[in-house]
């Protein structure tokens, strides 16, 4: 009873205004339901599977899938590397200031993308900032935006300065957890720094590992703003995401089509984490 | 381990420590780098933006983005309205997910483990998935271009949910049994107990939710149908981007103003923040 | 358990209702659109509720006081709206029918809203449709019948760099065969790129349909019930567009977002470009004052059958849900009054929708505006079919295969017809 009480108001808000639209949503996904239609949403006609096959067949479709598929694979380890190294550094080499740098590398984190997205537009010109950086030390840029072949890469390491802040704060928690004594041991027996970060503090960490990735799969299987306000989902396609694809859909109007859309998403989501949550169990 | 030896030993630790400290501020100084172009230019006239996106200092520093984005009709309206939603969406969401958290964690019940499945599973739906028929829902309740249609459907998220109930369940039962002993009620072990210990996940949830509410653009771009309800990443766009131009001065402007009090409320909490992710990433 | 029943009664519930009504949509296409009542010619009355977007938004509460003036019974409610979106804003206000009395469209949005059912056709005899120019006019036509009244214009037309152009001895080409030998001459006195034009970006499609119209292409049928992008004319256009890249005289990656294209033309990296007339503004702004006298204006290189350009700009509509219906008529009867038209020129710099008004002191002696004012008598707008926002960003999409070297003109007329056909013209 008391359980229910407590529950209740969440309850009531969390059943309108979430449950409820995701179930309608996802019988609209078998419905051929367009804007024209919302007065009258009952007066639709209902298609069955035809907006999943429409998908299927639709190439742009497809290449968003795969474009959402490579962002993950690079992002999501990119991502943890760059938050590890950052969380070992604070965690191992720096005392003063410590909390200058954490709310410094957490900057981003808080952030509007549509602010910074200008700024990275600039960066990424041919003749921007990036590219004189890397003329200093003798590599030719390339046209970051308007390279299919770059522009990933770019929306990519944009990502990374973008989220790599709370994978950060969650590995220095993971890393503060590790008693002091086991590398004291370690180093006592003569193992190198190296060596007892690898044989200890790896190991250890695995439980925050699957955390951060979780989260990562869940963020980032859903990129979409980095597309919307760098790129529109181009060059030649090179951008869209199955995120943005849904969006470009509900702008048409099609929302049949849009909701279909996100609930491949949806499907990709859990299977990837899902798999994550296998794959660590069977490991440890 | 002779004297030398460990002099040696203690030169090379100083020579490490001085390489990550070079390191990390090399790091810090290209993550902080797009805001010194933000800052800088926001108080560049547009014209100059323009002519040479490269250069890092204004030739002719001006405030004038700053006054004509505040001299717009009803910026401190727009200003209000995003911390009215912000505001009230935080404390919706520490305490009713809070309890609900509690619940979860703590007590009992048949269909407890469905529930949480369903919050689980909503944790994964993205919010491009629910857009329309929210949009039907909340309008069908006539709460359009209402306070509450901006902030009822963000009042509670699957995510503090999920925050509260993992924090909550590391509490240890004895202190709960400890309370019921003194003959407390359900009511009150959460009042008097368990929130006062939850301080580190309710900053957490607090700064995620204020910084989602504080983003958002699209739900308060829709939901809003006159400029009075406007937040401020709409009143943005409204003047700053226009049919066939951007104003990119006065986005800039805007941008830092947005910014700013999300960057205060961090230094405010993030010692909670880091804690209460800390406890809660971990399980 | 309670709960698990009550979810299973609500999903059962749709279901159901959707399995019943089966496809029982009611077909409301806009060719059985009958106008409204008449409109009398008395004074407004109440409050009249009106969106308009960006700079329009923030300037119309001005204009405004004239009308009031003229309707003391009647007060105006502006709300400025954000452009990014704001179709969204309007598509979803529909669907739930909490709706302002008016709002300002852009003309090449106007046919997607018209699909969502949400506007009302205009009344008979509100205003004199022949005094608008034709092509916007066109643009407000949906079907068969007018959805909404014009309100402002704007056409493209070929900015060049002046100076460049002079040191290398080239006039402005009248023709397409003349544009290259001129754009040449740009890159000759140290133009990196001789023109620049849209490869892929949003509204790429307002470049490429210019060439087709040059080419002499008829994009949709008579009736407008279907797409007929699989002319030679078509072709042609497209070849054209494909040609200045393969020329070398632009850049495969033209601009992609806004404010990227002045900077380039004010250091001469870009000779020429075409665009409308808030460039004028926008080169002041990058360039100043000065750099505005290095800059020539000429009507758009003209193809084999004549020189058309896009027409673009923003209609005025009046909901189907207004609370003041009348009002609000009235109000758009008034914003189109050449006097209000001239009044509003001088208030935001958009150009009259009404051609009378152009005759007036304030526009007939700017040299820029002569040019657009010329142009403008030649300039087409998107097929005003109600899937257009679909059909554009397809041929955005195509047009960036084309100019990267992905697809040849022949493949992206193909691809554009194909797809055009299924997704239909919503009728």
């Amino acid at each position: 009873m008391a359980a229910w009480l407590f529950c209740s108001p969440f309850l009531i808000f969390f059943f309108a205004f979430g449950l409820w639209p995701v179930l309608a949503s996802l019988l609209m996904s078998f419905t051929d339901i367009t804007s024209r239609d919302l007065r009258t949403p009952f007066g639709v006609g209902f298609v069955g599977l035809e907006n999943y096959l429409t998908l299927l067949a639709d190439d742009t479709f497809i290449r968003a899938v795969l474009n959402t598929l490579y962002f993950v694979a690079v992002g999501i380890p990119v991502t943890m590397l760059v938050s590890l190294v950052a969380a070992v550094a604070l965690n191992s080499g720096i005392n003063r200031l410590k909390a200058v740098f954490r709310v410094g590398y957490f900057a981003p984190v808080v952030t509007s993308i549509i602010a910074v997205a200008v700024v990275w537009r600039y960066m990424y010109q041919e003749d921007g900032l990036f590219n004189a950086a890397l003329g200093a030390i003798g590599i030719a840029g390339p046209d970051w935006l308007n390279d299919p072949a770059w522009s990933m890469p770019a929306l990519i390491i944009m990502a990374v300065w973008r989220n790599f802040g709370i994978p950060m704060v969650i590995f220095l928690a993971g890393l503060q957890a590790i008693p002091t004594e086991l590398h004291e041991a370690a180093s006592v027996d003569g193992a190198s720094k190296w060596r007892s970060f690898r044989s200890i503090t790896l190991p250890l960490l695995k439980p925050t590992t699957l955390v951060v990735a979780v989260l990562l799969s869940i963020a980032y299987l859903q990129f979409f703003e980095e597309p919307f306000v760098m790129t529109g989902g181009g060059p030649l396609d090179s951008t869209t995401s199955i995120g943005y694809y849904a969006y470009e859909q509900f702008g048409f109007g099609l929302y049949g089509l849009a909701s279909a859309a996100s609930y491949v998403l949806v499907l990709l989501i859990a299977l990837l984490s899902f798999l994550q949550f296998r794959l660590f169990r069977t490991r440890s | 381990m002779t004297i030398t030896a460990s002099v040696r030993s203690v030169r090379k630790g100083l020579r490490t420590r001085t390489l990550i400290y070079i390191l990390a501020t090399l790091g810090l100084v290209v993550t902080l780098a797009p805001f010194a172009w933000m800052i800088l230019g926001s108080i560049k006239p547009t014209g100059e933006i323009l002519a040479d996106p490269n250069a890092w200092l204004p030739k002719n520093p001006t405030l004038d983005n700053f006054t004509d984005l505040l001299s717009r009709q009803n910026f401190g309206l727009y200003f209000f309205n995003s911390v009215v939603v912000a505001v009230a969406c935080v404390i919706g969401n520490l305490l009713f997910c809070a309890m609900a958290g509690y619940a979860l964690a703590k007590i009992d019940f048949a269909g407890k483990r469905l529930l949480f499945s369903l919050v689980l599973l909503m944790l994964i739906v993205p919010g491009i998935a629910t857009f329309v028929p929210l949009f039907v829902q909340v309008s069908n309740l006539g709460l359009a271009n209402t306070y509450l249609g901006l902030i009822l459907p963000y009042i509670v998220t699957p995510l503090g949910v999920f925050l509260m109930r993992q924090f909550i369940g590391d509490i240890p039962d004895a202190l709960l049994e400890a309370a019921k002993l003194d003959g407390a009620g359900e009511i009150r072990t959460f009042f008097r107990l368990i929130l006062p210990l939850s301080g580190p996940a309710l900053a957490t949830l607090a700064i995620l939710t204020f910084l989602a509410q504080w983003n958002n653009f699209l739900w308060p771009l829709v939901i809003a149908q006159t400029d009075d309800m406007y937040t401020l990443p709409v009143a943005l766009a409204l003047f700053s981007i226009g049919a066939n131009g951007t104003n990119y001065g006065l986005l800039l402007a805007g941008a830092v103003v947005v910014v700013l009090p999300i960057i205060v409320v961090f230094l405010f909490l993030q010692r909670y923040f880091i804690q209460g992710i800390a406890n809660t990433g971990i399980k | 358990m309670k709960r698990k029943a009550l979810l299973a009664t609500v999903a059962g519930g749709v279901l159901t209702a959707l399995v019943f009504t089966g496809c029982g949509r009611t077909d409301t296409a806009a060719k059985d659109v009958q106008p409204g009542a008449a409109v009398d010619a008395g004074p407004a009355t109440g409050t009249v509720k009106i969106w308009a977007m960006g700079t329009e938004g923030e300037k119309l509460p001005e204009l405004i006081k004239g009308f009031k003036e003229a309707n003391p019974g009647a007060t105006v409610e502006v709300t400025a709206v954000p452009w990014q979106d704001y179709a969204k804003k309007i598509e979803t206000a529909v669907a739930s029918g909490s709706t302002p009395d008016a709002t300002m469209v852009g003309s090449s949005d106007l046919a997607s809203f018209v699909a969502g059912n949400g506007l009302e056709a205009v009344p008979e005899g509100l205003v004199d449709k022949k005094s608008f120019f034709p092509g916007a006019q066109g643009s407000a036509e949906i079907d068969g019948a007018t959805f909404a009244v014009p309100w402002y214009v704007e056409t493209r037309a070929l900015f060049y760099r002046k100076d460049l152009a002079d040191a290398a001895r080239v006039t402005a080409p009248e023709s397409w065969d003349k544009f290259d030998d001129f754009a040449k001459g740009l890159q000759g006195q140290g133009a990196k790129w001789g023109f620049s034009a849209a490869t892929g970006a949003a509204y790429t499609w307002q470049t490429i349909l210019p060439y087709m119209w040059q080419a002499g292409a008829q994009l949709t049928d008579e009736k407008r019930t279907q797409l007929t992008f699989d002319s030679p004319q078509a072709l042609e256009g497209l070849k054209r567009y494909q040609s200045l890249f393969t020329n070398g005289i632009a850049s495969q990656n033209g601009p992609v977002n806004l404010g990227e294209i002045e900077p380039k033309f004010v250091s001469g990296e870009v000779g020429s470009f075409i665009s409308g007339p808030w460039e004028i503004g926008l080169l002041k702004q990058a360039g100043g004052e000065e750099f505005l006298s290095k800059v020539g204006l000429a009507p758009v290189p003209a193809g084999p059958a004549g020189n058309t350009s896009y027409i673009g700009g923003s209609h005025l509509a009046v909901f189907k849900d207004a609370k003041n219906r009348d009002g609000a008529w009235k109000l758009v009867r008034w914003l189109s009054k050449a006097e209000t038209q001239e009044q509003w020129f001088r208030i935001s710099g958009d150009l009259p929708a009404v051609q009378s008004a152009w005759d007036s002191e304030a526009l007939s002696s700017d040299p820029y505006l002569k040019v657009f004012g010329k142009q403008l008598e030649n300039a087409q707008n998107a097929p005003a079919v109600t899937t257009w926002t679909q059909i554009g960003a397809l041929i955005d999409a195509e047009a960036e295969k084309v100019a990267k070297g992905a697809s040849t003109p022949e493949e992206a007329q193909a691809a554009i017809q194909s797809s055009a056909k299924k997704i239909g013209t919503g009728r």
